[in-house]
């Protein structure tokens, strides 16, 4: 597939992705961007396969009484389209990495 | 799960999730769920989860109805998809019926393609120069011509007096015999005026073209050569500006190449300054020397502004020289309208014929895949009960026929490309424009939009049986007696069919009729055996004394008449019969001069040789013929054709008097010989200059540069054409090698150009009536077919109940033909408001001439009554016990 041009949202949310933050709500907290806005962006994303999605070890889910979650990774189209993108938005560096992997949310 | 209590969240994801597409909703409605429970699992752990942070989570999950509605179009993506897929298994599973239907379209489409291509190329697209809008031609209106030629005066008056033109040109066609590039050969060329080029808006490939100034008298010879000449002669070489090329016996310098895409004067080679003629008559402003003009409208005038304006010129002009001007005016006609000339009725009339053609396809193929669609009504049922909406069903159908229309129309695209290339290769002489003719962006957009078109009207009967189809009921019968109506609904497709076939064989019986009656046209003369073609002389020749031109001229029409083989050889200069005209103006001897030109009368000249009248079996009415002795020595004479006679002598006898020419003495009538056809077949009579006048060739003055050669001779229609044709050139050329022939044709080929239009339409009309046939009868046959098939149960109980196999073949028969009678009605009805169109196409008969309608309805009938005979024989050889053991 052809590298498309992201618009700036759509390169948080990969950079986001790349940068560890591996499913909704993760991101959402890293980028302060809207469920309605990440979540079609990740459909977005996943179907020009610049990220691809599993489904977590059911084992883990269960010891934690949740049904599985989806996690997010970048292709290597992804990280492709990502060195562009960070050309030309300079601001992406600024999206931090997971220091732990209880997220530091503003709730908390 | 801890929070055993289903949160408001999580309940809206379940209801968020209905609108999602099904394939996608449980992954969907778990990773939401996920993401929400494991939240909530986290703050209820911190001890947070209060109104603001619960508050949060609902606005968290509205975000869900978002996505929800974006994962929208993925429905639609995938169950066409899945439709498509589906759809082309379904045409694979039957590779015989999806042929069948595919070359049907493809039959279809392809002709529609191709015609388009025609009509694009030739109507739709405009002029391949700029503004092409702008381009007039202009002509010089006479009492006898709407359109005649401009004197040289008159149009360098034009040029300088009109305010509404921003350039004007005149030129006329001239054939030049060339030498200096390779053999001596005579090429078609053109006088220009400087203009020429400049008005068109062309710019030479190579060089220049003419310069202001450059086409008065007395410049230096220059020429423009076309891309043609260019490759032919000079191998496309780059340094051929400059060069000289011999014109006659002129040598012109070479100053420029024209680009291949000037294709306006097909076969023009050569264009050279009208000032390097060296005629006196380009002074005379009663000399029309078959000079026409172009124009370029300054921006923003109108056709009626620029008319109002020539028209003011014309009359000054009449005014300051009345004797030559008076009754004249100017003729502005668009280029465009004038290139395509009265085509368009008769391409736009093909069109609609093969609209019909696609019609009658696309019944075929509703009828087939309405009799398939009863067989697949357990499959719909089944996916009807699996949960499949109606739509959907339709969706489907939609899709599969569709996707054969698609498939139709890019083999219909293939067939057209070929199909048009050869039409036009045929007939090159039918079409203007017809090198412009080809597929491009809109000869695809027209396909593409028209097998859409197709797919969706193909499917549209056999989708809306299915919808009306109460599918659950299916499921519960057995299916044998089920679709009574389908029946009804293929009967009238069948009967459409017929009726369109109809229409189109009519339409094309009235025109075999038509060139029939045209064929039969008595032309005057007699075609058969008769060669025509042009020989120029030698430069040398124009400059040698009288006598030893007439010599030489002389010498070599003896050689043609005692050739072997050879009845009557004619030189002829002027008019010739369907191929050239020429006319002069006279009065009779009798009467005073009359003051100006307009008020002259005009006869068509031929100036002929004795040999004349037997080359073309022209028969003599009174008097006598010219023999060799009518020459410069002898008293001036002139035949006269009965037209003539009968015009200005009414009943008295014309032999002995005396017409009056110009101001030489008066030459006396000799004879009267029949008329002749000059104009064309079809609309001679339509033409109001007709009267005839010959002179014999021998008392013409000055040298003549070249002359028509008329020959009959035993079978030069025949094998040994050419081999005649070899030892004629043979023969001319042993005079002189410098002698040039050109343009062989035989007068049978003559008249068949002439009849070039209608033939082109003649041969369209029967091949779309063929095909409209043959569809036809396949569908009637198809449908016949299948009703056998689904009642050979029926059948066999009539047959164990004692029915005779007679009995059988008449009830089949009568199904079927019942069908195609009413489609003959249908199809008579409309055939008798359809053909009006073609009325100014038809020759010697009439558009609802009863004996073509006749004729035609029994064809058709005998042709449905044939396709219904094969399958009614089947079912009378159906086995009883078989056919009841069957269930």
């Amino acid at each position: 597939m052809k590298n498309p041009h992201l618009s700036f949202t759509m390169a948080v949310i990969l950079q986001a992705v790349e940068n560890g933050y591996r499913y909704g709500f993760e991101i959402l907290q890293a980028t302060g961007l809207a469920s309605g806005t990440i979540y079609p962006a990740l459909r977005r994303l996943e179907d020009a396969l610049l990220i691809k999605s599993k489904w977590e070890n059911q084992k883990i889910a269960q010891a934690e009484q949740r049904p599985a979650r989806k996690y997010y990774e970048v292709t290597k189209a992804g990280r492709e389209v990502l060195v562009e993108a960070r050309n030309r938005f300079k601001l992406l560096e600024q999206i931090e990495s997971p220091t732990d992997l209880k997220p530091a949310g503003k709730a908390s | 799960m801890r929070n055993v209590n289903r949160s408001l969240w999580l309940w809206l994801i379940a209801f968020i999730g209905v609108i999602v597409p099904r394939r996608l909703r449980a992954d969907w409605r778990q990773e939401w769920e996920a993401e929400l429970q494991w939240r909530e699992h986290q703050l209820a752990e911190w001890d947070k989860l209060d109104a603001r942070n619960k508050l949060a989570l609902l606005w968290y999950s509205a975000g869900a109805f978002v996505d929800a509605l974006l994962l929208q179009p993925k429905r639609l993506e995938n169950e066409m998809f899945q439709d498509l897929r589906y759809g082309v298994r379904m045409l694979l599973k039957n590779p015989g019926f999806t042929a069948v239907i595919v070359l049907t379209l493809a039959l279809g489409i392809g002709a529609n393609a191709a015609l388009f291509s025609v009509v694009n190329g030739v109507l739709l697209n405009p002029l391949p120069f700029p503004q092409p809008d702008q381009l007039i031609t202009l002509h010089q209106s006479k009492p006898n011509f709407a359109t005649g030629a401009i004197p040289y005066p008159n149009f360098r008056d034009w040029q300088k007096e009109n305010q509404t033109f921003s350039m004007m040109a005149i030129s006329r066609g001239a054939s030049f015999s060339m030498f200096g590039a390779g053999e001596a050969e005579q090429v078609d060329g053109r006088r220009v005026s400087a203009d020429f080029f400049s008005v068109y808006g062309v710019k030479p490939a190579l060089g220049r073209t003419f310069a202001p100034g450059e086409d008065e008298p007395g410049v230096g010879p220059v020429v423009v050569i076309s891309a043609d000449l260019w490759q032919r002669k000079f191998n496309a070489a780059a340094d051929v500006l400059g060069k000289s090329l011999t014109l006659d016996d002129k040598s012109y310098s070479i100053i420029g190449v024209l680009p291949p895409s000037f294709t306006l004067y097909r076969g023009t080679d050569v264009y050279v300054p009208i000032g390097q003629w060296n005629n006196p008559a380009l002074k005379n402003r009663s000399a029309a020397l078959n000079l026409h003009g172009i124009g370029r409208l300054k921006p923003g005038v109108t056709l009626a502004q620029a008319q109002a304006d020539m028209d003011g010129v014309m009359r000054r002009l009449a005014e300051l020289y009345p004797n030559n001007n008076r009754g004249n005016g100017a003729a502005l006609i668009p280029l465009k309208e004038r290139t395509i000339g009265d085509v368009g009725r008769t391409l736009w009339m093909l069109f609609g014929a093969v609209g019909f053609v696609l019609l009658i396809a696309c019944v075929n193929v509703s009828n087939l895949l309405l009799a398939r669609s009863t067989g697949r009504t357990r499959e719909f049922a089944i996916r009807a009960a699996l949960g499949a909406g109606q739509w959907r069903l339709l969706r489907q159908l939609l899709t599969e026929s569709t996707l054969l229309a698609l498939l139709g129309g890019g083999l219909g695209l293939l067939a057209a490309s070929w199909g048009t290339r050869a039409a036009l290769s045929v007939l090159p002489t039918a079409l203007p424009r017809a090198a412009e003719v080809r597929l491009d962006g809109r000869v695809l957009l027209f396909t593409i939009a028209v097998s859409l078109l197709t797919g969706i009207l193909a499917g549209l009967a056999p989708a809306l049986k299915t919808w009306q189809g109460r599918l659950s009921e299916t499921l519960k019968e057995s299916g044998r007696g089920a679709g009574g109506g389908r029946h009804r609904a293929q009967g009238t497709l069948v009967a459409v069919e017929m009726a369109l076939a109809l229409v189109l064989l009519i339409g094309a019986g009235l025109m075999i009729r038509t060139l029939s009656a045209l064929w039969q046209v008595d032309p005057g003369f007699r075609a058969d055996n008769v060669l025509t073609f042009s020989l120029s002389f030698p430069p040398s020749m124009r400059t040698a004394s009288p006598e030893a031109s007439r010599a030489a001229v002389r010498e070599l029409s003896d050689r043609l008449n005692s050739m072997p083989g050879v009845r009557a050889a004619s030189f002829s200069v002027g008019a010739i019969p369907l191929q050239g005209e020429d006319d002069l103006f006279f009065w009779l001897a009798d009467q005073p001069k009359p003051a100006s030109t307009s008020e002259m009368n005009m006869a068509l000249i031929y100036r002929v040789e004795p040999g004349y009248l037997t080359a073309m079996s022209i028969p003599l009415k009174q008097g006598r013929f010219f023999t060799n002795q009518d020459d410069e020595r002898s008293q001036p004479v002139v035949v006269i054709d009965e037209v003539f006679a009968h015009k200005y002598f009414g009943n008295t006898i014309p032999i002995g008097k005396g017409i009056k020419m110009g101001d030489d003495p008066p030459s006396q009538i000799i004879g009267v010989v029949g008329h002749v056809h000059q104009w064309s077949l079809a609309s001679n009579d339509s033409q109001s200059l007709q009267a005839q006048l010959y002179q014999p060739f021998r008392q013409l003055s000055g040298n003549p540069s070249g002359v028509g050669v008329l020959v009959r001779a035993q079978g030069a229609n025949g094998t040994n054409g050419s081999a005649l044709f070899d030892s004629i050139r043979h023969a001319v050329q042993s005079q002189n090698s410098q002698n040039v022939i050109s343009g062989q044709q035989t007068m049978n080929e003559v008249i068949a150009d002439s009849l070039a239009e209608q033939h082109f339409s003649m041969i369209l009309l029967e091949a779309f009536a063929a095909v409209a046939l043959l569809l036809a009868s396949i569908g009637l046959y198809g449908v016949i077919s299948y009703l056998v098939g689904q009642r050979t149960h029926e059948l066999g109980i009539r047959l164990a109940l004692g029915a005779q196999r007679r009995d059988l073949l008449r009830l089949v028969l009568s199904h079927g033909m019942k069908m195609a009678l009413g489609g003959v009605a249908l199809g008579l009805v409309a055939a008798l408001g359809l053909t009006r169109l073609l009325t100014k196409m038809l020759y010697g008969v009439s558009a609802t001439d009863p004996a073509t309608f006749a004729v035609i309805t029994l064809l058709l009938v005998a042709v449905a009554l044939l396709a219904c005979f094969i399958p009614a024989r089947r079912a009378t050889k159906v086995d009883p016990l078989t056919a009841l053991r069957h269930e």
